[in-house]
């Protein structure tokens, strides 16, 4: 089978500065990667890129069979563009809820504007997503009455509904309170399990640990390790990995065991 | 040794007396402006009501205004609210829209475009509302062009109040975060779907409260199409009756206290809308 997400030797650069040099990774059908790094490293970059919210220099991205040539301007190819965000879900650092419209209705968005569903199937879609996440009990709240946790499972929701061919998650739990997080993680955890394929840039070590079938370690623009969690996290071969997960190790031995 | 509880009271009733201060001082401000309000209101009354007053061998007379003409003359002069409230209303709705695609048209990459916007809002801001106006009633007729009255006048102050409202919108627009446009298009929106669906209506709910400010501003500049002759609104009639019967400062007074009312009424309406809309994101 090909590959779900395809990225060769991809190059991007902000200005002068290059943020992502020579990026080469591929994303299965029902892999859940992680992609972990310092801030800065290039990870959200790198996200961004794949559904083009950001253009990249140079290199290639394929997305379910779909080609793209980074270098070409985006208005050329705003076609293929188009059919690659189809094919995406992207979930945010600070979920980009729609805040004049329900939650019920930013799930059904999509489904109605831009699939031209009608509302009621549109409707149907969109409870069915909310169930998924446990939010269909706020269907009618309005996104400044409910928690940034049940925010981040609404824009979840919202993403699902489009029924994407991949998830890709930016930091989905960077902007929560602590005690938010565990929501959010749990609902894509579950969403793991039922085996959406997931692209996850991501602080939460734990997380990559139990959820990736494969973690990506990005440093200064470049990925620099990547394999399963275990090989990764008990054996790290980069001096960079290594300073990266010492922290991840030391916190966890000095906490209580539970 | 201090007892918790005691403290706890004691620290509690302080709190109450020091707010209890502040809400009483704010209280006491409040009716302080309101008796003065009243005060100089009954001044300007006086100073119109042709009292005699006799101070040592002095006597003086306040203003006299014939309230008969008035009496005679109000529902003349009344009839013109509607127009007012008519040619303001249907200006302002001109006006948006102008101002909407103006500020639309800035976002635009495409230089005539663009460049129509700023032409358009250099030439409105850089001229006088009065000279547009005249504009539009007596120098348009001379190249053919003849509007009935009502409408060269919503022309000319739906062209010139969509000029400086574009800014408002443009305030709007930008005003929707970098964040709700890349949600919009992630999930597969083109970027028409985008504006219409996601920034304008936010854009929208940002600038109703100033569109109610500059609603309230074009019933007082909408008097200036009577200099034309052609709008038969509040302020032409009160120049008419008074030109005619040299009753000049009744009818203006009548007017200017129509005006008034008008102003008080709206603005009482568009203070609610800003506190509702200040409330929440809806």
């Amino acid at each position: 089978m090909n590959p779900i997400i395809k990225i060769s030797h991809l190059d991007k650069y902000f200005g002068r500065l290059q943020v992502l040099k020579d990026v080469s990774l591929e994303v299965n059908h029902q892999d859940v990667v992680c992609v972990i790094g310092r801030s800065g490293a290039g990870k959200s970059t790198l996200l961004r890129c794949i559904n083009y919210l950001e253009e990249p220099s140079f290199g290639e991205i394929e997305v379910d069979g779909l080609c793209i040539f980074a270098g070409k301007k985006a208005k050329e190819q705003h076609e293929l563009i188009h059919a690659i965000r189809l094919r995406t879900g992207m979930v945010f650092q600070e979920f980009n809820l729609f805040p004049h419209m329900s939650v019920l209705e930013n799930v059904m968005e999509g489904p109605v504007t831009v699939k031209g569903m009608d509302k009621a199937a549109a409707k149907k879609v969109a409870e069915m997503n909310l169930e998924r996440v446990g939010m269909l009990f706020k269907k009618n709240e309005f996104p400044n009455r409910i928690s940034g946790g049940q925010k981040q499972r609404v824009a979840i929701a919202r993403a699902l509904a489009m029924e994407p061919k991949v998830m890709l998650f930016d930091e989905p739990t960077s902007a929560l309170d602590p005690e938010l997080i565990g929501e959010v993680l749990a609902v894509m955890k579950s969403l793991a399990r039922d085996g959406t394929t997931m692209l996850v840039v991501t602080h939460e070590m734990e997380f990559a640990r139990d959820a990736a079938n494969r973690v990506i370690v990005m440093h200064e623009g470049e990925l620099i390790e990547q394999g399963t969690p275990a090989q990764l996290f008990d054996h790290p071969e980069n001096v960079h990995t290594q300073a990266l997960l010492e922290r991840y190790h030391t916190g966890k031995s000095s906490q209580p065991v539970s | 040794m201090s007892i918790p509880g005691a403290t706890a009271t004691a620290a509690k009733s302080q709190a109450d007396l020091i707010f209890e201060m502040q809400v009483r001082a704010k209280r006491r401000f409040s009716i302080g402006v309101a008796v003065s309000w009243f005060v100089m209101l009954a001044l300007l009354v006086f100073l119109f009501s042709s009292t005699k007053i006799s101070l040592g061998g002095f006597t003086f007379k306040t203003i006299h205004i014939d309230s008969a003409f008035i009496k005679e003359n109000i529902p003349f002069i009344a009839s013109g609210i509607w127009v007012t409230i008519g040619i303001s209303a249907l200006s302002i709705l001109f006006a948006t829209i102008l101002a909407l695609l103006a500020a639309l048209g800035r976002l635009s990459r495409f230089p005539p475009i663009y460049a129509l916007c700023t032409f358009y809002v250099s030439l409105i801001r850089g001229t006088p509302l009065y000279l547009q106006i005249f504009f539009f009633f007596l120098a348009l007729p001379q190249v053919g062009i003849i509007l009935p009255g009502l409408w060269a006048g919503v022309l000319a102050l739906g062209l010139n109040y969509g000029a400086y409202m574009s800014e408002i919108f443009r305030a709007g627009l930008s005003s929707v975060s970098k964040g709700q446009r890349e949600a919009a298009l992630a999930i597969g929106m083109t970027p028409g779907q985008m504006m219409r669906r996601i920034v304008v209506p936010q854009a929208l709910r940002f600038a109703i409260p100033p569109t109610g400010n500059e609603f309230i501003a074009m019933l007082k500049d909408s008097a200036l199409v009577s200099a034309t002759g052609f709008v038969h609104e509040l302020m032409w009639r009160a120049t008419k009756v008074g030109r005619a019967q040299f009753h000049n400062l009744e009818a203006l007074i009548t007017a200017a206290v129509f005006y008034w009312i008008m102003t008080l009424i709206f603005s009482y309406f568009q203070s609610r809308l800003e506190a509702r809309m200040a409330r929440g994101e809806r």
